[in-house]
């Protein structure tokens, strides 16, 4: 294997790629930015669960609202007690 | 209340409700047909969210596509607020001529807010700053802040080190910062020598110029000479010096204290919160008129704010409030309270404190507080030398 083709696989593998993964910001337990997503899997009272292609972000709590949707981000509002993630 | 809710309200919107089929679907579709939602809430099965107007029509297709129930709850927005009101003629012309009016008005000053000083009350500052040209009622475009903080500071006499004017909305924020003489280089040279400024033992002490004459650990009385300004060179010749140094030292202090007793400076019962309007400069009191004069009063007053900038619009809360006389214990309180106020800032403000005992004497008329307080301090004090010695 190149020098060049090692350096890509070892540069890729180790630091993930903002770009490609999704970005969580996160103010508190109150309020959550996810940018990079690509729907909404499930919505209900107490629990949303949000797509991020390759990983779903599960967010549990109470008063769940989604304050605003857009293409690729979310805004979610409300008490979060857990915040799980599952590779698809 | 901000930018974008009032955006929203000029575009119109809806509260929809959406009951069953597949609500998640709902959302993933109108996020992929450009359909803005927000505030979406879940409850108890149902989905309520906000929806433009001119996105309700596209809602259709995906309400076949993911089996949802739409009921509009709400309708939001300036042109509902016309169809509502469209038999009450005088209202809309009535609204648009007050926010005319009030952002005619937002170009005055209605208010004025000094920080930042303790040596000049704030009614001075305006006071001065009514002569260089900002005062109530001051018309703010064209109006040269910079100008105006520089007149007043020329006017303060030298009391002023800066000040500054900030102009948001109908509020004018003034920031001052008063005149502190500097401690500069001393430069007089006078021959002097220092000496004790009250009885203790030296801690340490550092000679920047002269001889020092007492060590480390030494007791002094009150004059006794510390650091000599006659120095003695070799060939017999003596020089005069300014002597300098740092000398600190261990000093036992008393401290007595005496006070009338203030039997109305005790615990305070609000008796009633009275609210006063205030438009563009005008006080208009939202209370019937009563005899509180002898009540002490605190006000409090809250404009009302569009996105930080301030509406010549406020309430002012003034609490009414009575004194009553406390019990004995209660006073010893205060008096213990008063002793530490006056120990910490009266006397031994720059003082370090290593021991400290005091008590509390009290008769019919007066308290008196005697303690006796060992702290670190600086001792020394220049004493000019008289040559003719």
């Amino acid at each position: 294997m190149s020098l060049k083709k090692e350096h890509k696989r070892r540069f890729t593998s180790d630091f993930p790629n903002p770009a490609l993964e999704p970005m969580i910001e996160l103010i508190s337990n109150r309020e959550a930015v996810v940018e990079g997503c690509a729907g909404i899997v499930e919505y209900n009272d107490s629990s949303v669960t949000v797509n991020c292609r390759k990983t779903t972000v599960t967010f549990e709590g109470s008063c769940i609202n989604l304050k605003a949707l857009s293409t690729d981000t979310i805004e979610i509002t409300g008490t979060f007690t857990c915040i799980k993630f599952s590779c698809l | 209340m901000n930018f974008l809710n009032v955006y929203r309200y000029l575009l119109n919107y809806v509260t929809v409700s959406i009951k069953g089929g597949f609500t998640e679907r709902f959302i993933n579709l109108c996020n992929r047909e450009n359909v803005y939602m927000w505030n979406s809430v879940y409850r108890n099965g149902e989905l309520t969210a906000n929806v433009f107007c001119k996105d309700f029509k596209k809602l259709s297709g995906i309400r076949k596509k993911s089996g949802v129930k739409i009921k509009i709850i709400k309708k939001c927005g300036i042109y509902f607020f016309i169809r509502r009101n469209e038999k009450r003629k005088i209202l809309i012309p009535g609204i648009c001529t007050a926010l005319l009016i009030m952002l005619f008005m937002n170009n005055f000053i209605w208010n004025i807010e000094v920080t930042g000083t303790k040596k000049i009350s704030p009614d001075e500052i305006i006071e001065m700053l009514s002569e260089s040209g900002l005062k109530y009622g001051t018309f703010v475009p064209g109006f040269d802040e910079a100008q105006a903080g520089r007149e007043a500071v020329n006017l303060s006499d030298g009391k002023i080190l800066w000040l500054a004017v900030n102009i948001k909305g109908s509020r004018a924020t003034v920031e001052v910062r008063d005149y502190v003489k500097q401690q500069g280089l001393n430069t007089d040279n006078t021959p002097c020598n220092i000496v004790a400024n009250f009885d203790g033992i030296i801690l340490s002490a550092y000679t920047h110029t002269g001889v020092q004459i007492i060590q480390n650990g030494s007791a002094v009385k009150k004059g006794d000479l510390i650091i000599s300004g006659v120095y003695e060179n070799e060939n017999g010749t003596v020089d005069y010096l300014c002597a300098d140094g740092e000398i600190s030292a261990i000093c036992e202090n008393e401290l007595k204290y005496k006070k009338a007793s203030a039997k109305n400076k005790t615990e305070r019962i609000n008796l009633k919160d009275r609210y006063t309007l205030k438009l563009f400069g005008i006080n208009i009191p939202l209370f019937l008129k009563s005899d509180d004069s002898l009540l002490d009063k605190i006000s409090y007053t809250e404009y009302l704010t569009f996105d930080g900038y301030v509406i010549p619009i406020g309430l002012e809360k003034t609490t009414l409030y009575m004194s009553e006389s406390a019990s004995d214990e209660e006073f010893k309180e205060i008096r213990e309270i008063d002793a530490f106020t006056n120990r910490e800032y009266f006397k031994f403000k720059n003082s370090n404190i290593i021991k400290a005992d005091y008590t509390i004497s009290t008769d019919k008329d007066n308290y008196e507080i005697s303690g006796k307080y060992s702290c670190i301090d600086f001792i020394g004090i220049k004493s000019p030398i008289l040559k003719e010695n």
